[in-house]
């Protein structure tokens, strides 16, 4: 167990204290946040301190689309595929995306970011860009 | 003078570039040296005018919108000329991007907003300004009121709820006041995960408080202590905006162990999640909350007796719970005023898709889809024909162009086969392929289903098969009788709406484009569209 990824993890133990069941997902979801990624080693970390099964955290953690297992090489594109974008052309914006953009960027799929008035979307390194057309993501993605 | 423009700090117009534009505008002025104070509210939900510059002259808002940031050099010749040159809203017309007195508007004249009725006029997170606007009289008549007239209200106003199911929400709440139990808690579902939908984001931005008075008359009609509010992780804005108004209410005593100096407590803790459509159903979002992989819980029991923790539990949307404020300022007869048949009040419609004029548009139910469309949305986006609407959100059906006509009621749609569910409209043009649509609702089940029936989990992922089998055109017929087969399969033996209603958008695309999928034009039930 390395030193340097349980050290900030117990900070984060501690501040949700004592540790029910109920503070799994808050824990879940700052340890992605800081270390990028829930790897074996971390769900391990958090079974042992909430007295629960990895089985369990594990089973709990996959569920969600938020948590990866390991940290993510590229920067991340979120690309809404939900219906209002895709009736303002965003299959048009992923297929671009897996041309273009794919080797500088990790595209991801996701359903709706609440833009749906300025459709489509897109989330960049947590950053939006709504009403998009090929010519604004390109530019969006330059820089 | 000091000019004060007002730009919002919404997640929506920040996406479409309205940090962009304050900065800019602010930059312009100081070299123009002239005095501005740039405020920052919610939205007004007119997302089509966004980023949209209010400036205010003698305590009127001229808007002008979209701006876009070539257009901020001649925008700032205007409303904060050079040297304090006094600024003259008569030349503002010349204009290309003047919208007028925005309270004269007539996207938001038309309106009557109840839920909207501060969103983009008031700081959201300025509880003096709330209260200036209306705010905090529901809780004070709750207070000074007791839990059984409470209910009474509620169940009088003929409120349902707001999040898809539409059941009565003075019900709900009189079965929460009954049940045993000592902690008892009110959830407020903000997991906003239809598509096409945006309302619950666009009030929690624009006027928090009300959401947080909602519950404490929810709880004060319960006997609750402890309330959660569940905010989907797509929302961070929504989350630092709300999770500053609740510290905000604790300040100010809204919130804590005394509200407002009387015996009741009351506290609300903010919960985000982690990417899962289902856990917008309510008892998955329990088991959310629970710290448990969240699959759909089997009821009975309710919810409303065993829910969180195992206790009496309240969950509601929180146009819902929002809507408790103005009944009990109000009272229930000025609520059930509004509306037709048993859908009573006012529903924010959220236009979206191929709409020309997309946002809220808040009107009292029995309003026609096709109103809401062509004179608040302006039609399609393109220009183009509508082909296809979809109400309701993902597990809504696909209404064609001649259905348009169907009043906004929970009754009418239904009877037309669609769905109201959260108020989401989302518009697509003749370029839609609908053979493409009804596979992709069945790839979302596939995505989003939480796994526990088999026709959900395993028929989705049959249906996709049999949807791209349909896409060769080989044995056409044989594949539409399995589809068929396996969407009263899926609708008769799924636990829930996911796996249960997912047939709306497939069997209806195929209604409405039959030629999409290879049959000849209204070959498929051309009675129903
Ligand atoms: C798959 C699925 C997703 C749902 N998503 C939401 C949601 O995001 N927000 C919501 O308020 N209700 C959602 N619901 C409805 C809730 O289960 C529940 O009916 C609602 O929260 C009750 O509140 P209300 O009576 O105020 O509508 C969903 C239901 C299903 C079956
Ligand atoms: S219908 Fe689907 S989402 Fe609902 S309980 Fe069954 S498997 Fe889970
Ligand atoms: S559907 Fe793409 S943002 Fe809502």
């Amino acid at each position: 167990m390395s030193k340097t990824l349980s050290k900030p993890i117990e900070t984060i133990f501690d501040a949700h204290r004592p540790l029910s069941q109920d503070k799994l997902l808050p824990v879940l979801i700052e340890v992605q946040k800081i270390s990028g990624a829930l790897s074996g080693e971390t769900i391990n970390l958090i079974a042992q301190a909430f007295n629960l099964s990895r089985a369990e955290v594990k089973a709990t953690a996959s569920f969600y689309s938020d948590f990866t297992d390991a940290p993510r090489s590229l920067p991340n594109v979120q690309n809404c595929q939900a219906e209002a974008c895709q009736a303002m052309g965003a299959r048009d914006l992923l297929a671009h995306l897996k041309d273009v953009w794919s080797e500088h960027y990790d595209i991801e799929v996701v359903y709706c970011l609440g833009h749906c008035a300025c459709a489509p979307a897109i989330r960049l390194n947590g950053c939006d860009h709504a009403r998009l057309t090929v010519d604004r993501l390109n530019s969006v993605l330059k820089v | 003078m000091t000019t004060t423009i007002f730009i919002a700090r919404d997640s929506t117009a920040i996406a479409v570039g309205a940090d962009g534009i304050a900065a800019q505008i602010s930059a312009q002025c100081d070299q123009n040296q002239h005095p501005v104070q740039i405020a920052r509210p919610g939205s007004r939900g007119m997302y089509w005018a966004e980023p949209l510059v209010e400036v205010e002259i003698n305590g009127v808002r001229h808007g002008f919108g979209p701006v876009t940031s070539d257009a901020v050099a001649g925008l700032c010749d205007l409303i904060c000329p050079l040297d304090r040159a006094p600024i003259d809203p008569k030349v503002f017309k010349q204009h290309p991007l003047y919208l007028g007195d925005l309270s004269h508007h007539a996207y938001l004249a038309a309106q009557q907003r109840l839920l909207f009725a501060r969103a983009g006029l008031i700081d959201a997170l300025d509880l003096t300004q709330y209260e200036r606007l209306g705010g905090l009289r529901g809780l004070r008549r709750a207070l000074a009121s007791n839990s059984q007239s409470i209910i009474d209200q509620i169940t009088e106003s003929g409120l349902r709820g707001r999040g898809g199911a539409a059941f009565p929400a003075g019900i709900k709440l009189k079965a929460a006041a009954e049940a045993e139990g000592v902690n008892k808690y009110i959830v407020c579902n903000a997991d906003e995960g239809d598509s096409g939908t945006f309302a619950d984001r666009l009030l929690m931005e624009a006027d928090p408080f009300q959401i947080i008075e909602g519950m404490l008359i929810a709880a004060l009609a319960t006997g609750a202590t402890r309330g959660y509010v569940y905010l989907r992780s797509e929302y961070p804005l929504t989350a630092s905006l709300f999770g500053q108004a609740l510290v905000l209410a604790r300040e100010h005593g809204l919130l804590g162990p005394s509200i407002y100096g009387s015996s009741h407590s009351f506290d609300i803790e903010l919960r985000i999640g982690a990417g899962a459509y289902i856990c917008g159903e309510e008892t998955s979002l329990l088991e959310s909350i629970e710290g448990r992989r969240p699959e759909v819980r089997s009821k009975p029991p309710l919810p409303v007796h065993h829910g969180l923790f195992n206790s009496p539990t309240v969950i509601n949307n929180v146009l819902t719970l929002a809507s408790m404020t103005s009944i009990m300022a109000e009272g229930a007869q000025a609520y059930h005023d509004l509306g037709a048949g048993t859908s009573r009040g006012t529903q924010p419609f959220q236009l979206a898709g191929n709409i020309r004029f997309g946002g809220v548009v808040e009107v009292p139910f029995g309003v026609s889809l096709r109103t809401l469309i062509e004179e608040f949305g302006g039609g399609t986006a393109s220009g183009r024909p509508i082909k296809a609407v979809q109400t309701g959100g993902p597990l809504g059906k696909y209404l064609g162009v001649r259905q348009l006509d169907v009043p906004m009621t929970y009754e009418d749609l239904a009877s037309a086969g669609g769905l109201l569910g959260h108020g989401g409209i989302v518009v697509f043009d003749d370029s839609v392929d609908m053979a493409q649509q009804a596979r992709f609702a069945m790839a979302f089940c596939a995505a989003e289903s939480c796994g526990k029936c088999t026709p959900c989990r395993i028929g989705s992922v049959r249906g996709v098969e049999i949807l791209d089998r349909i896409k060769t055109g080989k044995n056409l017929e044989k594949e539409i009788k399995l589809l068929d087969e396996l969407c009263v399969t899926m609708t008769d033996a799924s636990l829930c709406a996911m796996g249960s209603m997912t047939p709306n958008p497939v069997l209806s695309a195929l209604t409405i484009g039959p030629e999409d999928f290879g049959l000849p034009a209204g070959s498929r039930h051309p009675t129903e569209s």
